[in-house]
């Protein structure tokens, strides 16, 4: 009989082989099954055991677009789209029915679009899902439907500043306006991830190498101000309508930065009128119009005489208080034999008082006093026949006679604002020469930052713009801008009345004009500069620019330098 | 012997149930992350919503003209 000690460590010997070798069965059991598993796997497993990758795109946001102010003028968000695979669907009639439940859009347009491509895997059944649609779609959780995300582009202002915005296509790309000309900032590059799933579609695990981060787009700044741009077009669309007009543009512009503040362009359909300015485009969407400011020149008439007044005024052609023989009752007679009418016979007048009175006689007078050359370079310091490169596409540089085609007649035409056709952009950059110390600023659509001013060239020096400013000043005093007078701040501007040119190209409309008036204010330290156009106004309600554009561009200053807080100067003047 | 096999074979496996322990949990994290970046986007999306909604709340379209309008008309000297 053996001692109970040695039986004890026995059976603990005995108990340990067994538990090891159980053990070891059971390891070498599960490696067996791991080997078959990954060699021969069961068919209801194969559908999870391969593959177990996902793959996802991390779709970028495009930049914001926000006004001077940080208000945000543009701005994309992701939303869902509803597609189906019709392959996958065994009654289209039921599966439309349970849509239209979902997401209340009329069965039998479901149907349709179901059926329509019977071997297509991908229809579009909604474009763009409201979230209460979104919620509605996942909880049904319905075979073939499924959702994809989109990016969307939101404008939270409606149609204000739309023409200058543009707007992105299908593919969320630039395709006019300033979404067109930033698309290249604005867009984003998405990113892609690759993680390994389980069966039931939880992420396990996600390698570094297989993730790349989306980059949204740059967001921009733009030099408009929302406020200014909402106040300017509605002043101007009550102008048009009051005065029954084609059309109307408007631009606020900033002189001491070349900033442009605000633009817009209105086209007014009227029945019964023909050669109406005209934008097909815009009944499709307004946000892909043509802006008018920067791409139809038109003929400024009077309010092109202080540039051409400034320069013979340089060079010494005329003293401010020469007296010139204009004519006190009957039209003048150029050296070459042309007819020049004034609206208004002074007599004999000095040289500031032709600007003042906008006297065409005084105007051709001093012309044929210039030279050509001194002329054409005058038209080209101003920037005229340049397009201003404010950074939109569709810009035109507006229409001057080639040197070789320049006459005698042209010269004395153009003193008076005929014969060349200008933009409105070029128009204001040209006069915030006089708004300046006589520099002319390259007009800009982003925002600048303090100090940061692109100056193209001198126009004139700083006397003579000092000088040409003050005069412009006596025109709103004394001369055709007396209704456009403000009685908080004190402004310097010109008004302009142009026969409409017509569209056959056979001379212009006995009683249709183009009526004009540019200006800026204060005239002792100019902030802005304000130019409106008003197409072929009723004749009936007045066409003159001093009477109908001279109101809307005293306005739109008085309540644009107060919004900006620049202090009323009449009271200290 | 047997007692050294049966040693080596506990403790491997102790170490591997520990090694699995781990990845286990760092397969929880990662999948918490996942969890915690959806959410994020989903917030991010409702921010945005936000900001369209505000943005139309209180747009010049809306305050702008007839806030400068007043403020010109009680403004002494005006016409």
């Amino acid at each position: 009989m053996m001692p109970p000690a040695r039986t004890e460590r026995s059976r603990i010997a005995a108990a340990g082989t067994v538990v090891s070798v159980v053990v070891v069965i059971c390891m070498g059991a599960a490696l067996a099954r791991v080997a078959s598993l990954k060699t021969q796997p069961p068919a209801r497993l194969a559908t999870v055991a391969g593959a177990v990758n996902s793959e996802a795109t991390q779709i970028s946001r495009r930049g914001q677009l926000l006004d001077r102010r940080g208000r945000i003028l543009a701005l994309t968000t992701l939303g869902w789209r509803l597609f189906v695979d019709p392959s996958l669907i065994e009654d289209p009639a039921s599966m439309a029915a349970t849509l239209a439940e979902c997401i209340g859009i009329a069965p039998a347009h479901i149907e349709r679009l179901l059926r329509r491509r019977p071997g297509s895997r991908y229809e579009v059944v909604a474009p763009l899902l409201e979230e209460w649609q979104v919620e509605r779609i996942r909880a049904a959780a319905l075979p073939g439907v499924a959702l994809e995300q989109i990016p969307v582009r939101h404008y939270p202002h409606g149609q204000v500043a739309a023409a200058i915005l543009g707007l992105v296509g299908s593919e969320h790309t630039g395709l006019s306006g300033i979404e067109y000309a930033l698309d290249e900032d604005l867009a984003g590059d998405n990113g892609r991830m690759v993680w390994l799933r389980d069966a039931r579609r939880r992420t396990l695990w996600i390698r570094p190498d297989d993730h790349i981060r989306r980059a949204d787009g740059q967001s921009r700044r733009l030099s408009i101000d929302l406020a200014i741009q909402q106040l300017a077009t509605s002043r101007l669309r009550e102008e048009i309508e009051r005065r029954n007009a084609g059309g109307g543009r408007i631009v606020v512009a900033d002189p001491r930065t070349g900033e442009i503040l605000a633009m817009a362009d209105i086209i007014n359909d009227r029945d019964g009128w023909d050669e109406a300015a005209e934008d097909s485009v815009r009944s499709i969407d307004p946000r892909l119009g043509r802006n008018r400011c920067l791409s139809d020149p038109y003929e400024p008439g009077s309010t092109f005489k202080p540039f051409i007044w400034s320069v013979a005024t340089e060079h010494g052609l005329a003293e401010l208080d020469e007296v010139l023989p204009t004519p006190g009752s009957l039209p003048h007679r150029t050296t070459f034999g042309r007819t020049i009418r004034d609206a208004h016979y002074y007599g004999p007048s000095t040289w500031r008082r032709v600007l003042v009175k906008s006297m065409n006689s005084g105007m051709a007078i001093v012309a044929e006093r210039m030279s050509h050359t001194q002329m054409q370079n005058a038209l080209r310091r101003f920037g005229f026949g340049e397009r201003t490169a404010c950074g939109l596409g569709g810009e035109t540089g507006g229409i001057v006679t080639d040197d070789d085609a320049w006459t005698s007649y042209t010269q004395t035409s153009v003193s008076m604002g005929h014969e060349i056709a200008v933009t409105p952009l070029q128009m204001v950059r040209a006069f915030s020469a006089f708004a300046r110390d006589g520099t002319l600023p390259a007009l800009r659509l982003t925002a600048a930052r303090s100090g940061d001013v692109n100056v193209l060239r001198r126009a004139v020096d700083i006397d003579t713009a000092t000088l040409t400013r003050s005069v412009l000043g006596d025109v709103m005093t004394e001369g055709t801008g007396r209704r456009a007078e403000s009685d908080r701040y004190v402004l310097f501007g010109k008004s302009g009345t142009a026969q409409l040119p017509r569209r056959d190209g056979k001379g212009y409309h006995e009683d249709r004009y183009i009526s004009s008036f540019i200006a800026g204010a204060p005239i002792e330290s100019p902030a802005i500069v304000v130019l409106c156009v008003i197409d072929d106004p009723d004749k009936s309600r007045g066409h003159y620019g001093g009477e109908i554009a001279g109101p809307v561009v005293r306005d739109v200053i008085e309540q644009t330098l107060s919004y900006l807080g620049v202090q009323p100067t009449v009271a200290t003047r | 012997m047997a007692a050294k096999c049966l040693i080596t074979i506990l403790a491997a496996g102790l170490a591997a149930l520990h090694l699995l322990s781990i990845r286990q949990a760092q397969i929880n994290t990662v999948h918490a992350m996942a969890q915690v970046h959806a959410e994020i986007a989903l917030q991010e999306s409702h921010l945005e919503r936000f900001r369209v909604e505000i943005e139309q709340r209180c747009s010049p379209v809306l305050t702008a003209h007839d806030q400068l309008q007043a403020e010109l008309d009680d403004a002494p000297g005006t016409h």
